[in-house]
């Protein structure tokens, strides 16, 4: 087991890298540039600009050359032609300064290092989107183990009705209509900004609906199939109580799905989301993307994608490693 | 995005319920896509006229939908904001679905190391945030609609392929690929003819449960500014549009926030129907 997560934790690293990669020539390949977009700054000022932040390198360690054209027909493979441009262009020096740790610096907010930004908002994310990780989990499992136990039901019809409506409202909707009812109609809870847990409440209710009725739906599903199953009756003919049945054998069958969807799901949240930070005015990592990317602040949209990437991987692992400790049989594949 | 293959994963069917999941969702997609085309028409409003005399009207018998800051027809607005999010969803999950079942297929059947190469590239374009890949595609090509549904449908590929790629992998060594081999048919042939019309029933459920999440991408980029341009308008730009004046407009944004939600439950349903009928469960994908 423990093997397999430093395999793992191994493979974090070139992905990364790749990821590093594919994004950094991406982002530079767009149309635009961090000081062209800006009409305030003279030609001469970019220039010492980009000199300064080192964009009057070349991009990578190789430029390809127009293709010569040739008298005789040859094919297009031979007529390429590359400059060498050394080490010393954009791609190498952004990817050692990462591995020195060092986000390097921020374009469109001068004097301020990507890393300090993100370490400064993303923790707003990460608050809003664990407390809404935590509420979706906990509700959408209460939830679906009773529809489950109580099949067709009251109980499971409501569950139904409102998990298909909770998945089918977007969160651009919902966050307005909230904010329409307890803010500005009731006067209960404030309508936007960070303050104290009043502040959150909303918010966390947006970005956790959907999650919590998706969790309900994997639960009460899983748990279905698990109650007919044989071990359950064979749990029933020892005459254990009805809730170790439930809560013991059957849960831990249940939850499988729930804890594969979950994983992306908190990585996702944990990572900032872009229209709740939006909606209620939430400095987190999510709001500061979009401005950048538009803005090509290359450094901080590259800081971002790679947080946003481990965190990804990173909760790849963690499902695997949660669904190995949950069910035995996977256990027992990946030990071996 | 996130929620994408959440629903596939059911494996437990309550009896005979898929007929009516599959009726109502069917319906209720059915009538919306029908208004949605029609309605314009009928309406005597244009989407992009604009009446200074109407403005923000609440809404009543000349306006049913209530009029926007510009004194445009909001139920007019509402539909054909509906026709772009809609064929948003079917082109763009034509594009993935096309994309997809490629590549899941061949990497499937390729097996091997092409199979692990492949594969390995979905991860890593798993962990890209797919809102970048968007903001880059924009500023590269424009923005276009056509680019905005070739872009989705661009990024939605991933989940398909690897759903294609899990049943390719245990269907190749069936006794009728095997069949298929011992006759003499090509890889190609045997990908396109005999394993592609085997994955269509799971691609079928698959899409229609991928066309509520592409619209919702799209809504959510239109709500950021990034997808659909003004005068045109989609469900997402008529929120985003609405939301400023929330407390003394909000038919601005109930309307086509309400539209869009029935669209995506009757989508939601029809695709849950269609998997519980074919009973494509979580050990025929995984």
């Amino acid at each position: 087991m423990l093997r397999f997560i430093l395999l793992r934790l191994l493979t974090i690293l070139p992905i990364t890298l790749l990821v590093v990669t594919a994004s950094f020539f991406l982002m530079r390949s767009a149309p635009g540039s961090p000081f062209v977009n800006s009409r305030t700054f003279s030609p001469e000022v970019v220039e010492s600009l980009n000199r300064q932040y080192g964009l009057d390198k070349p991009i990578f360690f190789v430029t390809l050359l127009e293709p010569q054209t040739l008298e005789q027909p040859t094919s297009w493979l031979t007529r390429l032609t590359f400059r060498w441009n050394g080490v010393n262009n954009q791609y190498w020096n952004y990817v050692s300064s990462i591995a020195r740790g060092d986000l390097g610096p921020s374009t469109r907010y001068e004097g301020r290092r990507v890393g300090d930004i993100i370490f400064e908002h993303f923790p707003y994310s990460a608050i809003l989107g664990a407390i809404s990780f935590a509420l979706a989990l906990t509700v959408g499992l209460a939830l679906g183990v009773g529809a489950a136990v109580r099949q067709n039901s009251g109980l499971d019809r409501l569950v139904f009705l409102l998990t298909t409506v909770a998945v089918s409202v977007p969160a651009f909707v919902l966050g307005p209509v909230l904010v329409l009812l307890f803010s500005l109609t009731w006067y209960w809870l404030p309508p936007a900004r960070w303050g104290g847990v009043r502040h959150l409440i909303l918010p966390v209710l947006t970005l956790s609906l959907a999650y919590t009725a998706i969790i309900a739906r994997l639960t009460r599903d899983g748990m279905a199939a698990a109650l007919q199953a044989d071990y359950i009756r064979t749990a029933r003919a020892k005459g254990l109580r009805e809730a170790v049945i439930v809560l013991r054998h059957a849960l831990r069958n249940a939850v499988l799905p729930v804890i594969s969807f979950s994983g992306p799901v908190l990585a996702f949240l944990l990572g900032g989301t872009v229209v709740v930070e939006r909606l209620f005015v939430i400095p987190g990592l999510g709001s500061f993307f979009i401005e950048a990317a538009t803005a090509r602040d290359y450094t901080v949209v590259m800081g971002i994608v790679i947080v946003t990437a481990v965190l990804i991987l990173v909760a790849n692992l963690v499902t695997d490693v949660v669904t190995a400790w949950v069910d035995p049989r996977i256990r027992h594949e990946i030990s071996r | 995005m996130i929620s994408e293959s959440a629903f596939l994963s059911g494996t437990y069917h309550r009896n005979g319920s898929h007929h009516s999941k599959i009726l109502f969702g069917a319906t209720l997609v059915l009538v919306i896509s029908l208004a949605v085309v029609a309605g314009p028409w009928c309406s005597g409003y244009q989407f992009d006229r604009q009446d200074f005399s109407q403005l923000n009207q609440p809404p009543g018998w000349e306006h049913w939908f209530g009029t926007d800051e510009l004194g445009r027809d909001v139920l007019v607005r509402c539909l054909v904001g509906g026709r772009i999010s809609l064929q948003v969803g079917l082109i763009a999950t034509l594009v993935s679905v096309v994309i997809g079942v490629l590549y899941g297929a061949i990497a499937g059947y390729a097996g091997g190391r092409l199979d692990a190469l492949l594969m390995r590239t979905v991860d890593v374009l798993y962990a890209l945030p797919f809102i970048f890949v968007v903001i880059v595609l924009f500023s590269f090509f424009g923005n276009d609609l056509w680019l905005l549904y070739a872009a989705l449908g661009a990024i939605s590929w991933l989940t398909m392929a690897r759903i294609v790629r899990g049943q390719v992998l245990s269907l190749k060594t069936q006794p009728f690929v095997e069949a298929a081999v011992a006759l003499g048919a090509s890889p190609a042939r045997i990908v396109f003819f005999h394993l592609v019309p085997n994955v269509l029933g799971t691609v079928l459920v698959y899409s229609t449960l991928t066309i509520p999440t592409v619209m919702l991408e799209e809504s959510f980029l239109s709500f950021l500014g990034l997808g659909v341009r003004p005068p045109m308008a989609s469900w997402g730009t008529l929120v985003s549009a609405g939301v400023p004046a929330l407390a003394v407009y909000p038919w601005q944004v109930l309307f086509p926030g309400l539209l869009m939600t029935v669209t995506l439950i009757g989508l939601n349903l029809l695709g849950e129907g269609l998997r519980d009928a074919l009973a494509v469960t979580e050990q025929k994908i995984s």
